[in-house]
């Protein structure tokens, strides 16, 4: 089945120069942009209410941008003023944009309404978020309630039904709103490290290294090599232990109990080497600005090197028992399609888009950590059904293994960390965007500081945009296929919490 | 009068006990594959366990419909009629297998009836389409009923087993064992006996009439499964005839487990088949075609032996 998803042509990412791209806009819509830069890897845009129409249109109908993937909506108060971020993505041209707007304090109690108006003119998922509690409750006849579906308690489900088949689906994520913007306030750097991984508990690893390198960034700061090759084994790690739990979880949608179990153990046996590691299973609060906590010694690497090979085997073991199984094959194939346009249109990223045939993967588009130095593929599938999505896992461990193999045999000696004293640390007034390919997709940071203080964090998850398109290929779908689905989303409920 | 209540005790207690037995086996391979962990007795493996999840159960609120009640009569009215062992019946009469399989069909009538308490239509819907499914895979079950009738000559359970002193039926009819055997299994795939999926959607799993409500349809799907083994190991294995100098009982009980046993590993397995397409394709499909088959070669037989004594 492997050998079927053809993962030996690969063409280089397209190299595209951001600064670039913003000064030929800076050319084209003049006296319409009130500011344009480079923050982190995007592009920021700040731009007054009344010309974002101009902008988006520039956007979406340029043939050398072409903008087509919305990402997400949030807003922030910095001293009295309202700001709103939207966040656009264009997966063919690599690159992505920040719009920042001003807005005034009544719009933001009625929920930017004419913004909203004019963002869903030209991207369709934006229509999430408005206030539809009238078209929910006239157009839905059953509700799902959150604590009902196995592992997703962060949204309820309003579907409306004909004959057990599903017409309309609407996702409410309003008891998922519990998180204030101002989370980080009062806290100390070192504690947000320890507190942003809870956003995603699932492969908690990745929010602190997105964090720790947006501020790297800021600082303008070169991490050591051997710490660099620490942060990519863990993120393989964690890579590998996310996939195992969603296969377990699928197995456990699907009754198979034996899977179920095996792919547990596994996600044991990782769990046991990321403890040997950082001391901690799930939240390491490992990475540090600068480096890592702790060095590794020669006994852990040499313990990794030994359960590489069983963890092959044993995963190997268990993706022919799932695809022997003719019962498994017809529960999954041809279920909740995500088509190429469909996936580019609602901004859905990582192993979700890769199943639906789009290769698009930070690690090799954009320079992260040091994944250069590796050879690795990235796989794609062509349907884009739950079995795709479910086999493009099978193949991210395999190839996670083998990135995990090469590190280990190149790694490199040195320091682990470079201390700096950030007691007395003053930042210029600055902002950064920082993402990285977590498990589920797109994970992205944005910062804004001022001398020592953060005046703004926004956390986005890739979870939320997977949700919103659930909406969509949930319908002309059975009853009893709608957990199945949206477990094969991986949708971390953390992610949702911070929107 | 006391003679009645007796044999009622006796059917009684070794039918708690094997249930209990049942319930012990299911758990320790539960536990086995999923590698739990606990306190000695209490723990998913143990031998107190059963009881312990009984408590459980019973500590929760729960909501009893006259349904509930019904359920609970006819799971232990079904044995009734049927023979645990050759002196161990309620009622002895000669059309005993009809009113066993009449009793069978009624609990599943009333389990269906009982997924109505629920308030979500979606649980509602989905237990009802289970239970039709379960009324559907009776088909292939009566065409092999009707078959081994056609064989025996009678509706006695009793003189069924009689006659299979010489040979057992499996070796006349094995299409028939083989059907039989196969809705078995999906019966008891589709009532759940060691999932947290009992007669509700995987939607809202196990948490939908807790309480005593829920103990009862419990025991009414144990119950269910344990008729069916019994009334296959009666009809196809010779029930409780004697091998050597083996006892009858102790032949049936190591039969009954082992037929069990290896239910449950198949259930373990096999993933859980909810494809309700796939579900009436096997039984429309293969199912009733095959049993139909059988039963037609078996009618030609009976016909060409007993009407024109051909054979």
């Amino acid at each position: 089945m492997i050998n079927n998803i053809y993962n030996k042509i690969y063409s280089p990412p397209k190299f595209v120069l951001v600064e670039e791209i913003g000064k030929n806009l800076e050319f084209i819509l003049k006296d319409k942009i009130k500011n344009i830069f480079k923050a982190g890897q995007d592009l920021l845009i700040e731009v007054s209410k009344e010309n974002l129409y101009q902008l988006l249109k520039e956007l979406k109908e340029n043939p050398e941008l072409k903008v087509n993937s919305f990402q997400s909506v949030a807003t922030y108060k910095i001293s009295k003023k309202n700001f709103l971020i939207i966040n656009l993505t264009s997966f063919v041209n690599n690159f992505s944009v920040l719009i920042k707007i001003e807005i005034s304090g009544r719009e933001l109690e009625n929920g930017c309404t004419e913004i909203v108006n004019v963002l869903g003119e030209f991207y369709e998922p934006v229509n999430f978020y408005r206030d539809r509690s009238k078209l929910i409750s006239e157009n839905s006849d059953i509700k799902i309630f959150c604590q009902s579906l196995d592992g997703l308690d962060c949204f309820d489900l309003n579907i409306s039904t004909d004959n057990d088949i599903v017409k309309e689906a609407y996702v409410d994520i309003d008891i998922s709103r519990v998180v204030g913007n101002h989370y980080y306030k009062g806290l100390e750097i070192y504690d947000l490290i320890a507190y942003i991984s809870r956003f995603d508990w699932k492969a908690g690893i990745f929010p602190e290294i997105c964090l720790c390198s947006a501020f790297e960034e800021l600082l303008q700061l070169k991490v050591p090599e051997r710490a660099r090759y620490i942060r990519m084994l863990l993120c393989e790690l964690y890579r590998i232990s996310n996939h195992v739990y969603f296969i377990s979880n699928i197995c456990n949608i699907l009754g198979y109990d034996v899977a179920y179990s095996l792919s547990l153990l596994e996600r044991e046996r990782v769990l046991k080497l990321i403890e040997t590691v950082t001391g901690s299973r799930i939240v390491p609060n490992f990475i540090r600005i600068g480096g890592v906590k702790k060095d590794i010694s020669e006994e852990i690497i040499f313990s990794i090197r030994k359960s590489l090979p069983i963890l092959y085997k044993n995963i190997r073991r268990i993706e022919k028992i799932i695809i022997d199984d003719f019962l498994v094959i017809e529960r999954l194939k041809n279920i909740g399609i995500i088509g190429k346009e469909i996936a580019l249109d609602y901004g859905i990223s990582g192993p979700n888009l890769r199943a639906s045939g789009i290769r698009y993967d930070l690690r090799k588009d954009k320079d992260f950590i040091s994944y250069k130095d590796f050879s690795f593929t990235v796989p794609i599938c062509r349907t884009g059904d739950c079995l795709d999505r479910v086999l493009i896992r099978f193949n991210e461990i395999f190839q996670s293994l083998k990135i995990i193999s090469q590190i280990i045999n190149k790694f490199p000696s040195g320091a682990f960390i470079k201390r700096i004293n950030l007691s007395r640390i003053e930042f210029k007034s600055e902002a950064v965007s920082h993402g990285i390919e977590c498990p589920h997709g797109l994970f992205k940071i944005y910062i804004e500081v001022e001398k020592s203080n953060i005046n703004s964090l926004i956390v986005k998850g890739p979870s939320i945009n997977s949700l919103i398109l659930s909406e969509e290929i949930l319908k002309e779908n059975r009853l009893e296929d709608i957990n199945l689905i949206l477990t094969s989303l991986d949708i971390s409920p953390g992610e949702i919490i911070s929107t | 009068m006391l003679f009645v209540l007796k044999k009622i005790f006796y059917i009684f207690t070794i039918l708690l006990v094997n249930l209990y037995i049942c319930e012990y086996i299911g758990n320790k391979l539960t536990a086995r594959i999923e590698l739990r962990r606990g306190y000695r007795i209490t723990r998913i493996r143990g031998a107190g366990f059963p009881l312990i999840r009984f408590f459980k159960y019973l500590s929760r609120d729960s909501r009893i419909n006259i349904w509930t009640f019904f359920i609970f009569l006819l799971s232990f009215l079904m044995w009734s009629a049927v023979p645990i062992t050759a002196n161990l019946v309620l009622v002895e009469m000669d059309y005993s297998l009809l009113v066993a399989i009449t009793f069978y069909i009624g609990l599943i009538i009333v389990l269906f009836f009982n997924s109505s308490r629920t308030s979500y239509s979606a649980i509602f819907s989905e237990a009802s389409k289970k239970v039709l499914i379960l009324l559907s895979f009776l088909a292939p079950v009566l065409f092999s009923i009707v078959s081994i009738v056609l064989i025996s000559k009678t509706l006695s359970l009793k003189e069924i087993v009689n006659s299979q002193y010489q040979h057992w039926n499996i070796i006349f009819q094995p299409l028939g064992f083989i059907t039989f055997f196969i809705s078995l299994f999906l019966q008891l795939k589709l009532l759940g006996i060691s999932r947290k999926s009992y007669l509700s959607t995987e939607i809202d799993i196990g948490k939908e009439g807790i309480g005593l409500g829920k103990i009862v349809e419990k025991i009414s799907v144990y119950m269910i499964v344990l008729f069916l083994i019994i009334i296959l190991n009666i009809l196809y294995l010779g029930g409780w005839q004697n091998i050597y100098f083996i006892r009858g009982e102790i032949v049936l009980a190591v039969k009954f487990y082992f037929i069990f046993i290896l239910l449950l590993l198949m259930d373990k397995a096999i993933g859980r088949i909810d494809s309700y397409k796939l579900l009436v394709r096997i039984n429309w499909k293969f199912l009733i075609p095959v049993s139909l088959f059988n039963f037609i070669v078996t009618l030609g037989f009976f016909v060409a032996r007993n009407v024109y004594s051909l054979i």
